[in-house]
This record gives C-alpha cells, sequence and structure tokens, in this order.
C-alpha cells in the first residue's frame, strides 16, 4: 500500500497501491523527485496506478506537475497501465482530467 | 503511510470535538436568546449554521451518527429561517435537549453513538419531526451525512450562479476535502466544473499537504445563495469564496436535469467573467490570501507547561542575581539585569497567555437559569455583566462550581414565586445578575437577586440550633450572613433537588478559599442577596515584596502593597500596645509579624511597616526589613496547610530556601478577630506572646506555627519539603 519507486538502468518506475491521498502525498512527491532527478536520456519514468483505489487532489497536482517537468526537460514519462476507471471519474468529477497528466 | 498525517486524524478528531463544543455553547446560547425573541432572523440563521457545521463537520470526522441525528435539527430549522414553521418554546426546548445529547456523543469514543441516549434520542427526533413536519424516515439511508439542504422551500426559480472556489493553504490539512464539497454542491442542482492548475508551483516547491487547485463553477438550482454558502460553511475561513448570480431561469418544474450540466465552454465564459470581476492576475489567487487565522488552539496542558518551566526560570534567574550580586563581577551582574529583564517580560506574556474572558463561564449558566425557571415554575431573567473580564484560566475553569450552586440557592431559596412577588409588589419575572469586574490585583465576581434576601434572624436561630455560635453571642450581620456558609448549614424547611442539603454553600467557600479568593455576602430583606466572589487575578506568579521577620523571609504580594513607612522602637512603645501609626496625618493600623507570629517582641531600633489595602481599608504590617522585589513563582504548600489561611504559598528564593506568601487581608481580618477576642475577655490577645490563645483561634495559630517551623526549618537546605513543591 502507498507509494514505491523502483530503479533499473533503463527506467524509474513509480507504483501506486491504495488510496492515493494526502496521507502519502509527501512520499510521492519524493518518488518524483527522486525519478525526474535520476532521468538520463533514453531512461524512462513509468507510473503504475493500476493498483490505485483512488487518488485525490494532492496525489494529482503532483502526478500533473512532474508530467510538465519532465516535457520541459524532454524526459519521457508516461502510466503504466490505466488508472482504475472509478478513480479516473472521481478527478473528472471535480474537473480533472486523467488524460491529461503526462499529455 | 505519512505518520504525521495518519497521527493527525485523532488530532482532527479532536479539533473537531473542541470546535464543536464551542459551537454547542454558542448554539444553547443563540436559543435561549431566541425564547426572548423568537422572531429573531439573525439568531435563527445562527442556530441553523451552527448545527449545519455540526452535522457537515461531524460526518467529514467520522461522527456520522451524531451527523445523522443533527440532521432533522437542521432541517427543523431551515424551514424556520425560511418562515415555514415557528421557533416555537416547545422547538427551542427540544433542540436543547438535543444539544445534550450531541455533547454526549461527542465526548464518546468512535462515532459517538453508544454515549448517547438512545430513546431519549429517538424521543428528541420523534418530537422535532412532529414539530417541524418532517415525514417519519424509515431507513437510515434517509438521513445522509451530508444531505442537501430543504429543496422544497425554495422550490421555484432555477438560477445559474457562478461561484470561484479556491482553498487555502490549511484547507487539506484541517481535514476538508474538495471533492467532498463539490459533491454537496452536485446535490443542490447542475453543476459545471472547471480546474484550474495554474497555481500549482514546480515540482520541488510543492507542499504535498496543500491544494493548489482552484475551482470556477456554475450551478444552476432552486437554492438560494444561503445554501451555496452553507456547503462550505466549515471551510470558509480556510478557503476563497466567491458566489454571484448570473441569471433566473426557467420554473424548478421545468429545470434542467442535473446531468445535463451547461456545456464547458459555459463555464468556461463564467470563469472569465469571475475573472474580469476580480481584476486580479492568475496564479496563486488562493496562496495570495492573506491566512484569516488570528488565533491558534492550544492545548491547555502545552500551556501550564510553558508556564511550569516559566516558573523555573524565573527561580533560577533569581538565583543568578543572587550569584551575580555575591561575586561583584559587573559583567555578570549586567548579564543578569538582562536575564532578570527578558524573564520578567517572558513572564507577562505567559501569564497573559492564561488569561480568558469569563464569558464561557458565565454564559453557560443562562441555560442553567432556563431549566431550573421551567422546573420551578418561576420566571427568571439572568442578566450578564463583564463576560469579558479576564482572569487566570485555572480560575475561570473552577468558577463553574461555585457559580453554579450560587445560582441554584438563589432560584430555589432567593426567588420568590411569582403569587408571592406580586403581593410583595414585584415585577413578576425575577432577576439573577452575574457580574464581573476588575479591582487592583483581584478580580469581583458576583451572583445577586432581587428575590427575598436572607433572613439573618431565621439564620442566627439555626446556627445557636446547630451549636455553631453561643445563644447570647453578639455578632453583627455580615458575621451572621457568613454562618451560611458552615459546613452542612441550611435554613430550608425542604430539601430539593436543587439545594436544601446545605452543603453547596460549604463547597463555595472551600472553592473560592482554595482559589484564594474570599466570599463576601449583602442581603437586604424583601430586596435581594449579593454574594461577591474575590479572587485573585493569577494563580501562578506574582510580583512580591521580600520582607524579613526574625531570621524568617516572607513575601508579601506587591500588588496589594501601597508604600513602606518607618516605625522606630519608640513609637512602637509610645502607642502602648494600640498598634496605630500616623501616616501623614491618617491613622494606620498596624499588625507587627513578629508578635503575630509569636517571636521575641523585641526587634530591630526602626522597623518597617508596609501599608496594604485591604476590603477593611489601609493597614499596615510590620516587618523587620524590607529585602527587595521578586517575582514569585507561588507553589502550593500541600493539604497538611490546607487550613493554614493567612498564608496563600509559598515560593523558592534564589539561595532555594523557602519563603511563605502571606495574604494580607486573611491576616488583618485575623488581626480584627483576635482584638474582638481580646475586648471579649482577658488572655485573647496573641500579640501579647504565644501560648495564651483559647477557642477557636488556637488551631489556626498552632497549624501556623508549624509553617513557620517548616518555613525556618527549610532555610538553609537544599530546597523545601515535597509539599512545598506541589
Amino acid at each position: 500500500m502507498g507509494v514505491a519507486l523502483r530503479q533499473t538502468n533503463d527506467a524509474s518506475q513509480i507504483v501506486l497501491e491504495g488510496p492515493i491521498d494526502i496521507t502519502v502525498a509527501a512520499e510521492l512527491k519524493t518518488a518524483l523527485v527522486e525519478a525526474l532527478a535520476a532521468a538520463t536520456p533514453g531512461k524512462k519514468i513509468g507510473v503504475a496506478a493500476e493498483a490505485a483505489v483512488s487518488l485525490d487532489v494532492t496525489a494529482y497536482q503532483l502526478l500533473w506537475a512532474a508530467g510538465r517537468e519532465a516535457k520541459n526537460a524532454g524526459v519521457a514519462i508516461a502510466l503504466d497501465g490505466a488508472i482504475p476507471e472509478a478513480a479516473s471519474r472521481a478527478l473528472a468529477e471535480i474537473g480533472l482530467d486523467t488524460g491529461a497528466l503526462f499529455s | 503511510m505519512n505518520k504525521t498525517i495518519a497521527g493527525n486524524a485523532e488530532q482532527f478528531k479532536q479539533s473537531f470535538r473542541e470546535e464543536a463544543r464551542e459551537i454547542l455553547a454558542d448554539l444553547e446560547s443563540a436559543l435561549l436568546e431566541l425564547h426572548e425573541n423568537r422572531g429573531d432572523k439573525d439568531l435563527i440563521g445562527r442556530i441553523f449554521r451552527g448545527l449545519h457545521t455540526i452535522k457537515g463537520s461531524g460526518a467529514m470526522f467520522g461522527f456520522e451518527r451524531l451527523a445523522a441525528f443533527v440532521h432533522d435539527l437542521e432541517t427543523a430549522f431551515d424551514r424556520v429561517r425560511n418562515g415555514r414553521i415557528e421557533a416555537s418554546a416547545e422547538l427551542i426546548d427540544v433542540t436543547l435537549s438535543a444539544l445534550d445529547q450531541i455533547a454526549a456523543m461527542l465526548e464518546a469514543a468512535g462515532d459517538g453513538a453508544a454515549a448517547a441516549d438512545a430513546a431519549a434520542c429517538a424521543a428528541i427526533l420523534e418530537k422535532v419531526r412532529r414539530l417541524a413536519a418532517i415525514e417519519e424516515m424509515a431507513a437510515p439511508e434517509r438521513k445522509p451525512a451530508i444531505a442537501p439542504p430543504d429543496l422544497a422551500m425554495n422550490a421555484g426559480v432555477l438560477r445559474r450562479w457562478r461561484i470561484h472556489f479556491a482553498p487555502g493553504p490549511e484547507l487539506m490539512r484541517c481535514g476538508a476535502n474538495p471533492a467532498l464539497l463539490l459533491g454537496e454542491l452536485r446535490t443542490l442542482g447542475a453543476l459545471a466544473v472547471r480546474a484550474s492548475l495554474d497555481a500549482v508551483p514546480p515540482l520541488a516547491e510543492i507542499d504535498p499537504e496543500r491544494c493548489y487547485v482552484s475551482w470556477d463553477l456554475e450551478l444552476t438550482t432552486a437554492a438560494g445563495v444561503e445554501a451555496l454558502r452553507d456547503v462550505f460553511i466549515f471551510v470558509e475561513d480556510a478557503c476563497k469564496l466567491e458566489i454571484a448570480p448570473e441569471s433566473e431561469e426557467a420554473p424548478a418544474a421545468e429545470a434542467t436535469p442535473v446531468a445535463a450540466a451547461p456545456p464547458f465552454s459555459e463555464a468556461d465564459r463564467t470563469a472569465r467573467a469571475l475573472e474580469e470581476k476580480r481584476a486580479v492576475s492568475p496564479g496563486r489567487r488562493s496562496s495570495d490570501k492573506p491566512d484569516s487565522a488570528t488565533s491558534l488552539r492550544v492545548p491547555a496542558a502545552k500551556l501550564d507547561r510553558f508556564v511550569d518551566l516559566v516558573g523555573e526560570l524565573v527561580t533560577v534567574e533569581a538565583r543568578l542575581g543572587e550569584l551575580a550580586a555575591q561575586s561583584g563581577d559587573p559583567e555578570l551582574a549586567s548579564v543578569s539585569e538582562e536575564v532578570e529583564r527578558l524573564t520578567s517580560a517572558l513572564r507577562e506574556s505567559s501569564m497573559n497567555l492564561r488569561m480568558m474572558p469569563i464569558r464561557s463561564t458565565f454564559e453557560k449558566f443562562r441555560r442553567l437559569v432556563h431549566d431550573l425557571a421551567r422546573d420551578l415554575g418561576k420566571n427568571v431573567e439572568l442578566t450578564i455583566e463583564g463576560a469579558d473580564t479576564e482572569l487566570d484560566k485555572t480560575v475561570v475553569e473552577q468558577l463553574g462550581d461555585p457559580l453554579m450552586h450560587l445560582i441554584r440557592n438563589s432560584m430555589d431559596h432567593g426567588i420568590e414565586p411569582a403569587a408571592e412577588r406580586a403581593t410583595s409588589g414585584k415585577p413578576p419575572t425575577a432577576t439573577i445578575h452575574l457580574a464581573a469586574r476588575h479591582a487592583g490585583a483581584q478580580v469581583q465576581v458576583s451572583v445577586s437577586d432581587d428575590g427575598r434576601g436572607i433572613d439573618s434572624e431565621a439564620v442566627r436561630r439555626r446556627a445557636i440550633e446547630r451549636g455553631l455560635i453561643a445563644a447570647d453571642a453578639q455578632l453583627t450581620e455580615a458575621q451572621i450572613f457568613h454562618l451560611i456558609f458552615e459546613p452542612g448549614f441550611s435554613t430550608a424547611q425542604q430539601v430539593t433537588d436543587l439545594s436544601g442539603r446545605g452543603v453547596g454553600m460549604d463547597v463555595v467557600r472551600q472553592k473560592v478559599e482554595s482559589l484564594r479568593g474570599a466570599v463576601e455576602v449583602a442581603s437586604r430583606r424583601g430586596e435581594g442577596t449579593r454574594v461577591t466572589l474575590e479572587l485573585p487575578l493569577t494563580m501562578a506568579i506574582i510580583d512580591g515584596l521580600l520582607v524579613g521577620v526574625g531570621d524568617g523571609c516572607f513575601v508579601l504580594p506587591l500588588a496589594s502593597t501601597l508604600e513602606c513607612i518607618e516605625l522606630t522602637r519608640e513609637e512602637i512603645v509610645r502607642a502602648n500596645g494600640k498598634h496605630i501609626a500616623n501616616v501623614r496625618g491618617e491613622l494606620v493600623p498596624y499588625l507587627r509579624l513578629r508578635e503575630h507570629f509569636g517571636l521575641p517582641p523585641e526587634g530591630p531600633a526602626i522597623e518597617q511597616g508596609m501599608v496594604v489595602e485591604t476590603g477593611a481599608g489601609r493597614c499596615a504590617l510590620v516587618v523587620d526589613r524590607v529585602i527587595g522585589n521578586c517575582q514569585t513563582v507561588i507553589k502550593s504548600l500541600g493539604r497538611f496547610y490546607r487550613h493554614v489561611q493567612t498564608v496563600s504559598g509559598a515560593t523558592i528564593l534564589g539561595n532555594g530556601s523557602v519563603a511563605l506568601i502571606l495574604d494580607p487581608e486573611r491576616l488583618m481580618q485575623e488581626a480584627v478577630r483576635e482584638e474582638a477576642r481580646n475586648r471579649a475577655g482577658p488572655g485573647l490577645n496573641r500579640c501579647n506572646g504565644p501560648g495564651k490563645n483559647h477557642g477557636a483561634g488556637e488551631n489556626r495559630l498552632t497549624q501556623e506555627s508549624e509553617v513557620q517551623r517548616a518555613a525556618l526549618a527549610a532555610q538553609g537546605s537544599a530546597g523545601p519539603d515535597a509539599g512545598a513543591r506541589t
């Protein structure tokens, strides 16, 4: 449950599991900052959110900010698998589009 | 999981409990005011908002049963504020009863349901539904934790509202969730949502526990602006909120269904309009908003710990001052003076932190008077004066019991039944007046009524029957009134639920004396009674004047010391035992502590008289020498010395020894009593030396001598005994 960062030579993967909300937001930020810091040309960042039960606004804004910085730095960041439908729908209800996270 | 946040869950609950207690107190006060002013819309709105906040916040923090219980009450007052039903006395009373159940739910663990009286809750809800014409709710799911307000009341014209909602820095941290708020808005009508991420800073700068997203919303609803604001009622201090009407639409019967929200482009247009209206550049709007919180809630235990530490610092500072003086090192003396200055400022600040207005204690008696008046069938109005008077937290907290006993006593024995009042030509509604005011270093809190007054003859007869006084005792009226504070004393013909057992007034005196205060009674037959509690402003640290008597050191509270006069041995001898000094033409009685404490009467050639102001007027306490000012951390003397009236505590001096803190008021009272005994018969004057005392004064002397011995024994030792440290 929570946030885990897995690093290999070729990729960084952030695995999200359970409710991803304010209680784990600090961990998510640390993982994203570390993944971006470790980014090198050709090394991509993946966010695996299939096991995330829900994402709240604090989680969304961290992922969105990471996507913006990755784009500016030319680092590839993408979802590894889909965000569960219920979590996406809950975010959509408050105007946050998961499709726009890393676009 | 972030441990801080996880740990905060219980903290949030605790914060909610504290906030809810304040809201309950305000609700109680508002309901009682509404009782007198039934049509007051401000009061009705205040009650509705209070109930709504408790319900909404309760649901948010896991008190779901509580929230469900409050739901119908909220609906009832929504109907009152919409003019559909009246704020009847019955509704007010049942709501007051409901507050008691809510308070019980709050104090309990879990969602609080177990603590409440289920049968009472059911009866309350049944009554509320009947009074407010709310349909019976069969299933629990009919009572959502966060339910839409009574839309039926507002049915009619649909309006489109533009709402800008930007959470402030603390919104998420205090447990609120924007998604829930938007969800609640959605229950009111068709909602179009546009989130703005413009204010999200670079990743490294993001505070992960803060919401940077803001929302521009467009809501089409039949609900009024109050209903919209109510959604945000418990986060209004933690967000930026703007609500503006856009247009009126078709009647509700033809309303657009919720699913058919306006197109997103509409919402964009709304957002742009709002932007123009605000004339504020986009970006970190929420962060730019100054934090509206101007106070901080701190647990009382933390405050007590802080004041304790300041007390310890004051003691160490005194020691440093003494060492600096002994060393003769000017640099050390300079540092010591600076530390003294800072410690003094810190002490002042910390004492101010402990000061709180007596309002909360006063206000809770509105309910007591309301309930007792109903039970006794009497018309009584409670008036309050000086509720903003501040005094020490400990005093405020402990005043509740004595004031309750005094009010119950007034209601039961003082206030006459309406028929008796009519016969006496008094108005049918009796008055109980609670007042507080500062008087020097003290606060006077009084309870007065316009009832029948105290029958001093009846008190005297009862006191003789109980053997408290001799049948031929000559007592002033004030002394007779004081007999009502004797344990078990009562003139009541009947013991009632309220009073008559003679316990209450004894409790009043004990409690007030434990606070280093005093009780005064004034009464006039047929006109009423006033009981005044005189209490110290502070309980922890005071400015004192260190004086020496014999080998001992004592502290006099500086606040009660007016000036210092010199008395030569010749003047004392010339006075021929009359103990009167001439101070610039004014005759001031004095008490030689050397004699009072039973020390050898021969003192220094010139003694110092500390002129103090007491309730009986100016008088002087004569000591051998004045040592100087000192900040005095008051330590309790413990249970063993609790009967010693003339000493209010002890303090630890810079050299580690103990000095007793004298109570000038009590010392003079004691001296006056002894003088009276002296006049009454030979051998009663303590000032002539120890061992000649009889009667009630003897026990006190023995105890004081024990205190004196304890203090003297402690001098020169490393520290006080355990009792002095408590």
